[in-house]
């Protein structure tokens, strides 16, 4: 992928995944979270889904990786709701701006993250640079 | 692991709260994003990340982002969940044997009807207090 081929507001990626409590326990003990939140919760419910896991499964990783280079720049993300370990995220990204600033390319890629019931959890503004325009 | 029940704190316009610091190491790293090109990436992998012009395998910056919004939820609660948005710019590389601490400033703090809206400056530190990612944050709690 280049700068010259993105299309602003071209659909790039669709995702399912489901948040299993492996994945929940892995990222509890990586990122050394002890909050009660992620492991409580009620037998009906389950405990909260780290939201950390649920961005970084959630992008579109593989469209990013198509270019040369890419390296995390800037990150926005509106919290919308908690939803629980368990529960199947579905995922729709698209492009949702490019530019050039100093000499460094930016591309930003938007998406929004749904429960299995509909509900909505994030919102993601997630932006990587792709190297310089002259390499 | 141990987990800990953590009190919404009392906060006003001016407190500092300071996470706590996080070792990075590569296991940590690669855990983080294993599952990312099929496990050989920049945050994993010394020949990719060489291959891309860098020292080596650097940590992805959700990790801190993950210690910026750990230490507002210990401070704000699970309410912060609803509605709060981070907002944050990834300034310099994190290297295995880094230590990195989150920071939060509250800047504003307004009261709504039932609850308050509060404004925060965020940041991580590494172990020679360079900033390594800053942004803002706000919600209702």
């Amino acid at each position: 992928m280049t700068y010259e081929e993105v299309i602003v507001g071209q659909e790039i990626d669709y995702r399912e995944f489901q948040i299993t409590p492996e994945m929940q326990r892995n990222y509890l003990e990586v990122l050394q979270d002890e909050n009660s939140l992620y492991v409580g919760g009620d037998s009906s419910t389950g405990p909260i889904a780290h939201p950390v896991l649920i961005l970084n499964h959630a992008f579109p990783a593989e469209w990013i990786g198509s270019f040369k280079k890419h390296i995390h720049a800037k990150n926005y993300v509106q919290f919308l709701n908690p939803t629980r370990v368990g529960k199947k995220i579905v995922v729709r990204s698209k492009v949702y701006e490019k530019y050039i600033r100093r000499g460094k390319i930016y591309v930003t890629t938007e998406f929004t993250c749904v429960d299995e019931d509909g509900l909505e959890v994030a919102f993601c503004r997630w932006t990587e640079t792709h190297g310089t325009v002259d390499e | 692991m141990a987990s800990r029940k953590f009190e919404v704190k009392a906060t006003k316009e001016g407190d500092k709260i300071s996470g706590k610091p996080k070792k990075i190491t590569l296991d940590r790293m690669r855990r983080f994003s294993g599952h990312l090109d099929g496990g050989r990436n920049i945050h994993t992998n010394e020949k990719m990340a060489n291959e891309a012009g860098l020292p080596g395998p650097i940590a992805q910056g959700m990790m801190s982002y993950g210690y910026i919004l750990e230490t507002i939820l210990t401070t704000f609660g699970d309410k912060w969940l609803k509605g709060g948005e981070l907002n944050v710019s990834f300034l310099h590389y994190v290297l295995p044997g880094d230590t990195v601490t989150a920071k939060i400033l509250v800047r504003r703090k307004e009261a709504t009807d039932s609850a308050s809206k509060i404004t925060l400056e965020v940041w991580c530190e590494n172990q020679r207090k360079e900033k390594i990612v800053a942004g803002t944050a706000t919600g209702i709690v």
